[in-house]
């Protein structure tokens, strides 16, 4: 039997760019996916025949550009398009739509509020200089608190630097950010509800937070470090649906020597002396290795894999405490032809970015409102794309794909089960697109709803939550996802964390994987 | 020659602190009050919990020769667990009335506050960290292990920070009042912790004969350093010279009166917002300062009622969620059918105090008689199991009238909302303001609200220590 330098669990992007990595320093590496297919929650998959759908997540842009660099992925098969506009349907009116060109964006803002239109741009510049900031943090591993290593000490002065390079105002703003609220934040700026609405929603994606909500104002800035090209562009599309993504990495991966086995749960980790040594698959198969690195979240990983019997009591107390609370969920729809807004008819470019549900701030916060009690949002926030536009690979000509993310959907529900309500849910979600597309339903050919306990089941993610743990201020940072487990290490020796529970945090980022795969590189035992 | 060395305008708790501090350093000083008496809102018997006096900073006024009386520990506090059931709440002694689990968790409760207790004060009871010299000062005591406890506690929710240590419902909603009032959120709000562990940290002794003596001590210490007040004074207009220095205050009598500088212990968003005229501001930090929040959530009512078992002061809470529900309303500016309640003794003997939290500012349509009166139905409700029932109501102020009566937009109980983007890195850093000789030193500036007196006490130093580079030299500086 081989033994390997290093078996990761999990065949997630982050799996497979620890792997890559790893296998590029000269490891002997097997990645083992539960699946029949891999990427987790970066998928591509045929639901319907001649339609690939990004079944889970499905817009692209925090991507580390340093990663694509140095694993090469461009000649693996990464690709992503930018995407140019963010829209906005209205009852009234002919919606909003935001432009990557600003002079075409303000003359739309300008038609709901001229002070905003003239904000804006210097709202803009403001925050991609605040995601400079951000940027620095993503992109290196947390400090321990108060240490005094060389490493701790460069990354508190790089951080220092970078906060330093911002003007005096923007150090105050920037520090205030990150306990603010969305709302709070952007009514520092704006006065337009329509223009605060899509605006905020941002702030949300993926937590358990109203826009109201503390805490919510620096997930704004995810859309202002966004990179494709080297240059600054929000959010794109990955040609081939997610997965794509996924499969670039696993290229990667695969061209530097690392094996990958598909259909392959495992069951545990091997422990020998409280050491990881390998893991047991679930037919009972044993691999053996000289360390296991985990891309599943940390309460499946240590609860699930390792078990609380061989854990110390302090990491069970702070783990139990880790909050996931799912809160989102995710309707893929196959449709005849193209869908139409009444607000602004036809089929044209401002269908080719992201749409928002997203009419003002008040309607975001009582969709929250109803859903902090258990119950999942009548009138949710819909984000949707219709990615078959920019890239026909994914649908039949003339057909197309509609991935709508809906929030919100709680993973514990105060009545009844998941399995009962989502069908309900999957028409709250229609329901509410037709209102601003009329004739959407008719055109429906196939439907897939996802609620976070359709998440947990199908893609492991624990409550059902998207990024691994809620990004909420105290599980962020060098507390991600929790102080003792902050830096990919955990408490049994040889057993690492590598997936989006730790930091910098869920989406496709890739930077969890590169950092622990480099922490792992420089440890004693690799 | 002007005259005076500064105007403080407001005689609240933190307005004489820092008039009597900088008097007793030899400044001339005038107080001006728009009130007939001082004392601001800890003059008519609106506040309860008066066990938080920063005695530290207070030292070189000997108050006690004037008068000050401390109890030797804090006053208990009372929960209401179900009709007619209460549990005593106390720092020192064990709980009691509460069930084995609760108890265990108030220990395990009270443990965690008493660890950071230490890093709170060395936080709130100096100037905001600012210079290198301060942030290294502040490092020994994040590298401890109590600052990482802060550090994952303070961005919990009321609600899961309480749910780590209790099981009954209105136990939790009881301790989780601190932060309904403190902030704008319910106690499913993030940050929650943070306004409860910042209460906890500031409680201590109480002062014999409530906050309206500790006024009349502190009004009687100024004096006695030669302040001048004068009451039913209100002022207009901070005068700034074309050169942006505070150069006096315009009263409404339209008389002006010409000061070196300023102390606004009135609320700040008053001060931006029709004190200081157009023109005055500059730009990026009126932009800053116009967004200031404070919008308040607490109502304020006199009961006609003898009711001794609910003193020395009782909570009254529905519980978390349903707390959670009432803000929800309260957002959409409908009135609640529940709210937190605080009651305690009254001005008078058979009267009751009652604070109720969870009260919109203005509801939709208005603050009408109807909606008054609805309001104080509400709250009869659910104070009836507790009170005999000839109790009355016999005075209301609803944040929109708190605003109205001491001049505080939004009519915030802490004038500024406790968000920590509004604490240590508040909108106005420290106290000084960038008109020139302008300085806040009320609940608005550092370390924020309650009756700590700090804000007035820090103030004066850093209003003292502004002045010595100019050259003036006052005699006793170093006792500020
Ligand atoms: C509905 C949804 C929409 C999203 N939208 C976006 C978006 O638009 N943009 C964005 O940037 N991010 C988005 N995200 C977030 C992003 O997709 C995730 O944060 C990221 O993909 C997580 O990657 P990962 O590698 O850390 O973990 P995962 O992708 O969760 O990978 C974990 C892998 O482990 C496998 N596994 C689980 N258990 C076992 C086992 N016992 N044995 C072996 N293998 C196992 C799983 O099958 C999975 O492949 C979305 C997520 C969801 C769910
Ligand atoms: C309903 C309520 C309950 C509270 N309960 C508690 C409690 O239980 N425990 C606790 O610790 N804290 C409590 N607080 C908070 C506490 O009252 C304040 O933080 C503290 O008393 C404020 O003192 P201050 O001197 O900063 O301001 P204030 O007391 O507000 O003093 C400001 C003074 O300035 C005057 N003024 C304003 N504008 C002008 C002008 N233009 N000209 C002249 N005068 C002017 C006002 O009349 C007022 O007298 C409560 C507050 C409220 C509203």
């Amino acid at each position: 039997m081989t033994r390997y330098d290093v078996v990761v669990v999990g065949g997630g992007h982050n799996g497979l760019v620890c792997a890559a990595y790893l296998a590029k320093a000269g490891r002997s590496v097997l990645v083992l996916e539960r699946r029949h297919v891999l990427g987790g929650a970066a998928v591509s998959e045929e639901l319907y025949p001649g339609f690939t759908f990004s079944v889970a997540s499905y817009v692209v842009s925090l991507f580390r550009p340093h990663i694509i660099r140095e694993l090469d992925l461009a000649r693996h098969g990464y690709h992503v398009i930018p995407m140019d506009c963010a829209f906005q349907p209205l009852h009234d009116g002919p919606g909003l739509a935001r432009w990557t060109d600003y002079e075409r964006t303000r003359r739309e803002i300008a038609y709901f509020s001229r002070h905003d239109a003239e904000v804006y741009p210097e709202f803009s510049r403001v925050m991609t200089r605040m995601g400079q900031l951000a940027k620095v943090a993503i992109d290196h591993p947390p400090p321990v608190l108060g240490s005094l290593h060389p490493r701790d000490l460069r990354t508190m002065l790089r951080l220092r630097r970078a906060f330093r390079n911002l003007d005096p105002e923007l150090q105050h703003l920037a520090v205030r950010l990150f306990t603010m609220s969305a709302a709070d934040f952007l009514d520092l700026w704006f006065e337009s509800p329509v223009l605060k609405g899509p605006l905020s929603a941002s702030g949300i994606i993926g937590t358990f937070k109203g826009v109201r909500t503390p805490g919510t104002a620096y997930v704004l800035l995810h859309h202002y470090m966004g990179e494709i090209d080297g240059a600054f562009r929000s959010w794109g599309l990955s040609r081939g649906g997610t997965g794509s993504v996924s499969a670039a990495c696993a290229n990667a991966a695969r061209a530097f020597g690392a094996e990958i086995r598909l259909s392959s749960p495992v069951a545990q980790v091997l422990l020998r002396n409280g050491r990881a040594t390998g893991v047991v698959l679930d037919n009972g198969d044993e691999v053996e290795a000289k360390l296991v690195v985990s891309n599943l979240d940390p309460s499946s990983t240590l609860f699930g894999l390792v078990g609380k019997k061989h854990l110390p009591a302090a990491t069970i107390k702070a783990l139990s405490r880790y909050k996931y609370h799912g809160s989102s969920g995710k309707v893929n729809l196959a449709l005849d032809s193209v869908p139409e807004f009444a607000c602004r008819p036809g089929a044209g470019d401002h269908l080719r970015g992201d749409i928002a549900i997203a009419p003002d701030v008040g309607y975001l916060e009582q969709a929250y409102d109803e859903a902090k009690y258990g119950a999942f949002s009548r009138r949710p926030f819909i984000n949707a794309v219709i990615p078959s536009l920019t890239d026909p690979s994914v649908a039949p000509p003339g057909k197309h794909v509609l991935s709508c993310f809906v929030q919100y959907a709680p993973y514990h529900l105060s009545e009844g089960a998941w399995e009962e309500q989502r069908d309900a849910f999957g028409d709250a979600v229609v329901d509410t697109l037709s209102e601003y597309a009329p004739g959407l339903r008719e055109k429906i050919l196939f439907r897939q709803v996802l609620t976070p306990w359709d998440l947990e089941q199908q893609f492991g993610l624990t409550e059902g939550n998207i990024f691994h743990g809620e990004l909420s201020l105290e599980q962020l940072f060098f507390q991600r996802p929790t102080a003792d487990l902050a830096h990919y290490r955990t408490p049994i020796r040889n057993l690492w964390l590598c997936g989006s529970g730790t930091h910098p945090g869920g989406g496709i980022m890739g930077a969890s994987g590169e950092l622990a795969a480099k922490a792992v590189l420089r440890s004693r035992h690799a | 020659m002007k005259a005076y060395d500064a105007i403080v305008i407001g005689a609240g708790l933190n307005g004489l602190t820092a008039a009597a501090l900088l008097a007793r350093a030899g400044w001339r000083i005038l107080v001006i009050e728009q009130h007939n008496e001082v004392g601001g809102l800890a003059g008519p018997g609106i506040l309860h919990d008066h066990g938080s006096l920063c005695t530290k900073l207070l030292a070189g006024l000997r108050l006690q020769d004037h008068g000050l009386e401390l109890t030797r520990t804090a006053a208990p506090l009372h929960a209401a667990t179900g009709a007619g059931e209460r549990v005593t709440l106390s720092a020192e002694a064990p709980a009691g009335g509460l069930s084995p689990d609760d108890a265990e968790g108030y220990r395990q409760y009270r443990a965690v506050c008493s660890r950071t207790v230490p890093l709170f004060r060395k936080l709130l009871l100096r100037p905001v960290p600012q210079r290198k010299a301060d942030f290294l000062m502040l490092l020994p005591c994040w590298r401890s292990a109590a600052a990482r406890e802060l550090l994952h506690l303070a961005p919990l929710s009321a609600k899961d920070f309480l749910d780590q240590f209790f099981v009954h419902d209105a136990l939790k909603a009881a301790l989780a009042v601190p932060s309904l009032q403190a902030m704008y959120g319910g106690p499913f709000a993030p940050f929650g912790a943070l306004a409860i562990l910042m209460h906890e940290a500031m409680r201590g002794q109480h002062v014999v004969g409530g906050l309206p003596a500790l006024a009349g001590v502190l009004h009687e210490a100024a004096a006695s350093h030669g302040v001048k007040t004068r009451t039913s004074t209100q002022a207009e207009e901070i005068l700034v010279s074309k050169a942006g220095q505070a150069c006096g205050v315009r009263l409404a009598t339209g008389e002006t009166i010409a000061t070196r500088m300023v102390a606004a212990a009135c609320s700040p968003k008053e001060v931006f917002g029709s004190l200081l005229r157009f023109g005055a501001q500059r730009h990026m930090f009126a932009w800053r300062t116009r967004h200031l929040r404070g919008r308040g959530t607490t109502a304020h009512m006199v009961l006609d009622a003898a009711a001794p078992a609910l003193l020395p002061c009782t909570r009254i809470a529905p519980g978390l969620e349903a707390l959670e529900r009432s803000f929800d309303r309260l957002k959409r500016g409908e009135l609640p059918d529940t709210f937190a309640l605080e009651i305690a003794a009254g001005r008078k003997a058979a009267q009751l105090s009652v604070l109720a939290h969870c009260v919109p500012y203005r509801p939709k349509g208005g603050w009408t008689d109807a909606a008054r009166s609805e309001l104080t139905g509400r709250v009869m409700e659910q104070l009836l199991p507790h009170l005999p029932s000839t109790a009355q109501v016999s005075q209301l102020r609803t944040p929109a009238d708190l605003e109205n009566e001491y001049r505080i937009p939004g009519g915030h109980c802490y004038h500024l909302e406790q968000a920590p983007d509004q604490l240590l890195v508040r909108p106005v850093p420290n106290f000084a303001s960038p008109v020139a000789g302008l300085f806040f030193c009320g609940s608005g500036a550092h370390p924020s609200g309650s009756v700590t007196c700090a804000p007035g006490a820090l103030a004066a130093r850093a209003m003292a220590a502004y002045q010595k580079p100019l050259g003036r030299l006052f005699r006793n500086n170093r006792h500020i």
